[in-house]
């Protein structure tokens, strides 16, 4: 049921921006011309929220949450930027950047399990510490290294974005809806101590989440710079919010013990939608209002977090999955 | 005495507060002393210690607001956009030739009622104060950047104020504010009845419930109390800047806010805590930083430290208790 | 819940017993203002009256000490106590706190129960809480105290010390309805017991006229043969291999030099109070944390196991005290609860077969007679006794060699009780060993082949044959204090 209410809020959208930006709407091939560009146009750009979706749901099965991804993206990236670009950065700059995905993942594991800390503290100390390395690595400086790599830019067009999301959201999603290692998280978010009770190595299976969290940040890292081409310190600053926000929307609950990967997909819909249509309505607003429409973008994703889970709770519950 | 209401865990922080904050200035001061007389480098850590309040006064009174919020078991994401907004009213004001109070009072009302309408919002649509904040945090900062853009005439980005008049409040009454509202805080967490029923809300809600207290009352009077108190805060930091730029200004606020509140002692998840705490708790970040800017040359790498001592504080705690924790969880 | 009429009258108990889903919580809730009743009325000292809210019976007097105790627990006793009224204050609005403990102090003594009043409560032990929470509804002139089994997590000296503070309590005037499982307990409180069965008040009747065996009946609606099934011999299987042994198990604070030993077909009770570290002991067994000094052997291989996944691999299962919060995910359907025990068998190459496991699941629904709607109902709405089935069930489709059960009939109803007796004689007859650890005196003594005692962090006594009674067990399991009466209903 929370699909179908997500699907219907996404079309209600799109039907928005469409009359909005003044496209022709009007004829079915009018609607399908629009939604092909739209679907072109989106992807990329959808790419790191939707990836990072991917991961924030598996967090938040677990009771958790993680506030560092976006400041978790631009280390990576800078890191990665530092390498020279050119056909070896494939072999130095990527595993490098994986490498260090993985790591500072493992280390907000390591904080909510070792350490014990409540993980929206940890991870909002983590924010802090990596966008303040983010800082140390940068230095004021951008970067761009990113478009000297043959084959990068690939990756940040239609059909890399496709497929790299089809892979993460698609297989990833199939055997994650299969695997047993979603069992014992949905355990270890129900109900910690009976996780424990059942022989689920808690610690463990945390500190996995955080570290595939991590990871995943590293891909959303590889699909950002594949199509910015640069970073530099301030880089995905507030992407935690959207990714929340999609998450949320998509009906997986900050309580835990459930989640829904498909919600996650649509809820990031949904938000890069959002972004899209406001990017598209410019035109549209520098003539009906009198503020610029980007402002908009903050009130309406406010908004739309709200409707969508009030919707969700009086929809009713189910077992998402 | 006034110790023993609290639980041991608060007692615990404050004595390692005192302890670092202590040590906070030592380290201060050994880094002004070389190249510099005894005396020198006291008359400069007092030129430190002196512009304290003022700039630490907007964080200390938000936290003292966000405080009371966390015990209920709720909280305020949305603290930073609040001041935006409180910034983009007090824009409004001034571009029209307002009174300088009339807007001081327009920036603290509107950062007030947000925070107050968040509790309303939390109470009527039934939905977690986590979601209902996070909300605000992104719409909020909208309805900021919507304001100045009507509001002000020729609005171009940020709105620079230099008039004299308009500081007053933040640097020459700062000390005094805080002074009084930190006492009366502190005071009401002594003396008073309703703090403890917030902390029992964040405890239990339904023992509260079962002994026939009003949730709904006590819920949004914290929210009141928060309001009032990041309403003030709003107030000194808008009043500290010479322009105000609703898109960048206190980015971020909530999250030092929140950090400097739970290293402060009170748990994040309601129930336990005290002011005493957070205002030490926002004290040890604000030296921290101070630390930071003596210690270290190097800019760039201020907030990586700030976020490691966070960090190094909360996780310290946290592992001392760890054995404790984990055979309590079990039984 | 079907028409029901009751009273209850100043200074008499009225015990309510019957089966999970006979409707005792739903009366209970009718009566302390949780439900409003579909049709009929409630009349409180002669006038009608509408409880629409808990506060509105807490008003009136009626006063309910549920199970699951509420309290504010990083709060004091003091405050916990006075927590709905207005507090004593000094000029202003300023509280008096000692004015506050003072008046927090003397309630607790008019109550007859000594408990520091600027503890934290959650520092209380469970019977200090109840008798806490008891004292605060009689200083709010409760004249009807219901109490929701307030037995069911102590043990029999602390369980003696709450029924003794009851009777002064029915003594002085106050009405309380009991509700309970432990029959013993209802038969020798109350004035007149009331029987419910599938919604209904079967039977009503002074307390005299009843007894133990006639309850049963009464509440299941036939009577049961054997309280405790025994299908396995007797006799003394010493050529039965030993498939657990622990020997001088120790670990700081919790238990000191333990040494038991667990045969094949064989059922070992574990008494004690609550507080002997009996359950630590399991746990330690079980590879929840590591013993400080000891060894132990299973199934005649050294055993130290790092963790519980080891011990579940090894055939070494634990069934934990408190199925809510230690064992059950209560959003959970019965499907994913059943599933999570055999999940190593059911993945290959870490994906589990939904088909597979569709069919295992169906299989232990049936074979160990889950109640429930289907393997999709949410297990927090099954009954206690059918929860506490699945956490079995999981186990035991692992087949495992040596269980260690903890408390499990606790809160179960008599049919579910009797089945999970059932069920670990069957397990003992197939030659498994089982460590029961009870505070159910006639379950421990009954069930078992031997008794251990456990006080205070050690074994104080091994008693079988004739030894084994329920007296000599209560003594062994107190020790030395004194004050503890001999007998035992």
């Amino acid at each position: 049921m929370r699909a179908v209410v997500l699907l219907l809020l996404l079309v209600l959208e799109l039907a928005v921006f469409a009359s909005v930006s003044g496209a022709d709407v009007s004829t079915v091939s009018g609607i399908v011309g629009y939604l092909e560009l739209k679907f072109l146009d989106l992807i990329p750009g959808l790419a790191p929220v939707l990836v990072l979706s991917v991961g924030m749901t598996l967090v938040l099965v677990t009771a958790g949450i993680d506030l560092s991804v976006g400041s978790m993206l631009a280390l990576v990236a800078a890191v990665m930027s530092c390498c020279e670009g050119g056909t070896s950065f494939w072999f130095t700059a990527v595993p490098l950047g994986l490498l260090v995905g993985v790591g500072l993942g493992m280390f907000n594991g390591a904080l909510v399990s070792r350490l014990d800390i409540p993980p929206i503290v940890a991870t909002l100390g983590t924010m802090i510490f990596y966008r303040g390395l983010c800082q140390v690595v940068m230095r004021d400086a951008e970067r761009a290294p990113f478009f000297d790599v043959p084959g990068y830019e690939w990756l940040g067009g239609f059909s890399g974005s496709l497929i790299l999301l089809g892979l993460v959201a698609g297989a990833g999603g199939w055997f994650w809806s299969r695997s047993r290692w979603r069992r014992e998280l949905l355990l270890v978010g129900g109900n910690r101590v009976a996780a424990r009770y059942a022989g689920v190595p808690v610690d463990r299976r945390l500190v996995e989440t955080y570290a595939v969290m991590g990871g995943l940040a590293w891909l959303a890292a590889v699909c950002f710079t594949a199509r910015n081409g640069a970073v530099n310190a301030s880089t995905a600053t507030g992407l935690e919010l959207k990714v929340i926000v999609a998450v949320v929307l998509g009906g997986t609950r900050v309580e835990g013990g459930r989640g829904s990967l498909l919600g996650s997909v649509l809820g990031a819909f949904l938000v890069a939608v959002l972004d899209d249509g406001l990017r598209e309505a410019k035109g549209w607003s520098d003539e009906h209002l009198p503020f610029e429409v980007s402002h908009l973008r903050y009130l309406l994703l406010g908004l739309l977090l709200v409707s969508g889970v009030w919707l969700n709770t009086r929809v009713g519950r189910r077992d998402a999955d | 005495m006034i110790l023993s209401r609290m639980t041991s865990p608060v007692r615990r922080r404050l004595f390692w507060l005192v302890a670092g904050n202590a040590t906070l200035l030592v380290v201060i001061f050994a880094c002004l002393l070389p190249g510099d007389t005894f005396a020198g480098a006291v008359s400069r850590l007092g030129t430190v210690l002196v512009d304290t309040p003022r700039n630490m006064a907007p964080e200390m009174l938000a936290a003292i607001g966000l405080t009371a919020i966390i015990w209920t078991g709720a909280i305020d994401l949305s603290i930073g956009s609040v001041v935006a907004v409180g910034g983009a009213v007090f824009a409004m004001g001034y571009s029209h030739e307002i009174s300088p109070v009339m807007c001081f009072a327009g920036c603290l009302l509107a950062a007030g009622g947000l925070v107050a309408s968040n509790g309303l919002l939390v109470r009527w649509l039934k939905i977690p104060a986590l979601i209902i904040t996070l909300a605000g945090l992104a719409a909020y900062r909208g309805v900021a950047l919507v304001l100045v853009n009507l509001g002000v005439p020729g609005f171009d980005g940020n709105l620079t104020v230099p008039e004299e008049i308009y500081r007053v409040p933040g640097r020459d009454w700062a000390g005094w504010i805080l002074v009084a509202a930190v006492g009366t805080a502190v005071v009401s967490e002594l003396f008073f009845r309703t703090p403890r029923l917030w902390l029992a809300h964040g405890s239990s809600s339904s023992a509260c419930r079962l002994h026939g207290l009003d949730l709904s009352r006590l819920s949004v009077t914290a929210f009141l109390f928060g309001g009032l108190y990041v309403g003030l805060g709003a107030m000194l930091y808008v009043s500290n800047q010479q322009t105000i730029d609703p898109a960048r200004m206190a980015l971020g606020f909530e999250l030092s806010v929140i950090a400097a509140v739970v290293l402060g002692g009170t748990n994040i998840f309601g129930g336990e805590g005290s002011f005493l705490g957070t205002v030490l708790g926002v004290l040890f970040l604000y030296l921290a930083r101070q630390t930071l800017v003596y210690a270290l040359d190097d800019v760039h790498a201020r907030q990586a430290f700030e976020g490691a001592l966070i960090l190094g504080v909360i996780g310290f705690d946290c592992v001392l208790h760890r054995v404790e924790h984990r055979m309590e969880e079990l039984k | 819940m079907q028409p029901t009429t009751l009273s209850v009258v100043p200074g008499e108990v009225l015990g309510l017993v019957g089966e999970n889903g006979a409707g005792k919580s739903t009366l209970i809730r009718l009566i302390s203002g949780v439900l409003r009743p579909d049709a009929g009325e409630l009349r409180w000292r002669g006038n009608r009256v509408v409880l629409d809210t808990p506060r509105r019976a807490i008003d009136l007097g009626i006063a309910t000490i549920h199970q699951e105790l509420e309290y504010c627990g990083h709060l004091s006793v003091a405050e916990n106590m006075m927590l709905g009224e207005t507090w004593p204050t000094g000029w202003g609005r300023w509280i008096d706190w000692p004015a506050l403990k003072e008046e927090a102090r003397s309630r607790l003594e008019r109550a007859g129960c000594d408990v520091a009043v600027d503890m934290e409560f959650s520092r209380l032990t469970a019977v200090e809480k109840q008798l806490v929470a008891i004292a605060t509804s009689l200083a709010r002139d409760a004249r009807l105290l219901i109490l929701d089994e307030p037995t069911a997590s102590l043990a029999a000296p602390d369980a003696r010390r709450l029924i003794e503070h009851l009777k002064t309590i029915r003594d002085s005037g106050v009405a309380i309805i009991y509700v309970s499982h432990r029959l013993d307990e209802v038969l020798e409180l109350s004035t007149r017991v009331a029987v419910l069965r599938d919604g209904e008040m079967v039977h009503l009747a002074d307390s005299g006229e009843l007894d133990g065996p006639g309850l049963v009946r009464e509440m299941i609606g036939r009577s049961l043969q054997h309280v405790f099934p025994r299908t396995r011999s007797r006799e003394d299987d010493e050529q039965a291999g030993v498939l657990l042994r622990v020997e001088g198990l120790a670990r700081e604070g919790l238990f000191t030099d333990v040494s038991l030993e667990v045969r094949a077909g064989e059922v070992v009770g574990l008494a004690g109070l609550v507080g002997a570290g009996r359950s630590e002991l399991a746990r330690a067994i079980y590879g929840l944390y590591r013993a400080d000094s000891g060894t132990m052997e299973l199934l005649d291989r050294p055993w130290s196991p790092r963790s519980p996944w080891e011990a579940l691999q090894a055939g070494l299962v634990y069934l934990p005290e408190e199925r809510k919060r230690h064992g059950l995910v209560a959003d959970h359907a019965v499907a994913p609860t059943l599933a999570i025990g055999i999940r190593d068998r059911l993945t290959r190459w870490g994906l589990i077969g939904r088909a597979q496991e569709r069919a295992r699941v169906a299989g232990m629904i049936s074979d160990y007679d889950i109640r429930c709607s289907g393997p999709d109902q949410i297990v927090g709405t099954l009954s206690g006794g059918n929860q506490q089935k699945a956490l079995l069930a999981r186990w035991l489709e692992r087949d495992p060699k040596v269980l260690l059960l903890d408390e499990p009939t606790r809160g179960v109803d008599v049919g579910a009780k009797a089945e999970i007796h059932s069920m670990i004689d069957r397990l003992a007859a197939a030659g498994h060993g089982v460590l029961l650890i009870s505070s159910d005196l006639p379950e421990v003594v009954g069930m078992s082949d031997r008794v251990l005692v456990m006080s205070r962090g050690t074994l104080v006594a091994d008693l079988s044959g004739e030894l084994q009674t329920e007296r000599e067990v209560l003594q062994a399991a107190a020790g030395l204090v004194s004050g503890i009466t001999g007998d035992f209903p």
